[in-house]
């Protein structure tokens, strides 16, 4: 019995069963290596509370947020072309963006409000060191070399961010992986940082195939 | 009554019902017949089906123009009062230099492209840019509110 069928090589069940385990630690370890420098980074102790790893199309994976995508977030977008077409999203609500302006600058919460720049500023900031904490993770793992862009960042509605990552011409119409990690502050539930990882399935499955 | 338009799903009503949705790089296509108060909103995702038969109709602007007009006129509207605004196409994290068509424009010209075979007038539009748009239509009036962030986006060097 086939389940799922690339180019190449057609992949049998126990083949996938094999790929889904190897996803789940790759992006579990990959995860665990952002926190750790998340929470160096904000001098807090950050625990991911819920990990999401899945397969499945764009389309669906934004129509299951209903919930959020009316809601504006500061985003950061990292894009990873050499080896796997991957995209690594850092996303925070506008409370807890301006929070973190004020963990990152040292500043008391009631001396100001940052202006927009100012955060969007700071969570590129963030995300170029835990998404690039995540990217090393994954390139490590993987054993081969992983380039990434800078951070692309922007405060706007979550579901037309999303929409944007999934509509980038390597994801559209493809399967996708995507896994998902909510990270929160032990000390302070309130806080919490979203990473998503949307990656296109069929190059990820050759690499992992392979060791 | 509120209802929320996913990605690729088309939804047409005769009622006082608010459709509403929120468009990055998509295409929110809004119908509206004044003579018979019949409003409709799709949900564009893509330009072109190229003989994908099996996505829903509403997911490509070649196929849901004419799913939307063909449901418009299903609940009693008549395609010489329907009017059309368009909605969408923002490039939010495109690396693209303007010469390239980005998604979000490329939708857009189908979708016109479509509205002008069914000859379908486009009253109002508000197309591209880097912001995300929310958008609402109350489909007993026609009155479509469009509501996108004013700010400055930042990219690093």
């Amino acid at each position: 019995m086939l389940e799922l069928e690339t180019t190449h090589h057609v992949y049998s069940v126990s083949e996938c069963a094999e790929f889904e385990n190897k996803m789940n630690r790759l992006f579990t370890n990959s995860f665990q290596r952002a926190v750790e420098s998340l929470s160096q980074l904000l001098t807090r102790e950050m625990l991911i509370t819920k990990i999401r790893i899945g397969r499945t199309q764009g389309d669906l994976y934004i129509n299951q947020l209903e919930g959020l995508i009316e809601e504006n977030h500061f985003s950061s977008l990292i894009k990873v072309h050499s080896y796997l077409d991957t995209f690594i999203l850092l996303i925070l609500p506008k409370e807890e963006g301006e929070q973190l302006y004020h963990i990152l600058n040292g500043r008391n919460q009631a001396d100001r409000f940052p202006d927009q720049d100012e955060v969007i500023d700071s969570i590129g900031e963030l995300n170029n060191i835990v998404g690039l904490t995540f990217v090393n993770a994954l390139a490590n793992t993987l054993g081969k070399a992983i380039n990434a862009s800078v951070p692309e960042n922007t405060f706007d509605l979550l579901g037309a961010v999303l929409e944007s990552v999934v509509l980038q011409k390597e994801l559209i119409n493809r399967d996708i992986v995507r896994a998902e990690a909510e990270i929160t502050d032990v000390q302070d539930p309130d806080f919490n940082v979203r990473l998503v990882i949307l990656s296109e399935q069929t190059r990820l499955m050759e690499v992992l195939s392979h060791r | 009554m509120e209802r929320f338009v996913k990605m690729n799903e088309i939804f047409i009503s005769k009622s006082s019902e608010v459709l509403k949705t929120v468009v990055g790089s998509c295409i929110a296509l809004c119908l509206w017949d004044n003579n018979n108060r019949i409003g409709g909103m799709g949900h564009i995702m893509l330009p072109e089906s190229n003989g994908d038969r099996t996505a829903p109709p509403g997911k490509y602007a070649d196929t849901a123009v004419a799913e939307m007009v063909s449901k418009m006129v299903f609940h009693g509207g008549c395609l010489d009062n329907v009017v059309a605004m368009c909605v969408g196409g923002a490039s939010m994290f495109s690396n693209h230099s303007s010469r390239i068509e980005t998604v979000g424009i490329k939708n857009y010209r189908i979708v016109k492209r479509e509205l002008e075979h069914f000859k379908i007038p486009v009253i109002t539009e508000s197309i591209g840019g880097t912001t995300g748009r929310k958008i609402s239509m109350n489909c007993r009036e026609g009155i479509v509110t469009i509501s996108m962030l004013l700010k400055s986006v930042k990219k690093p060097g």
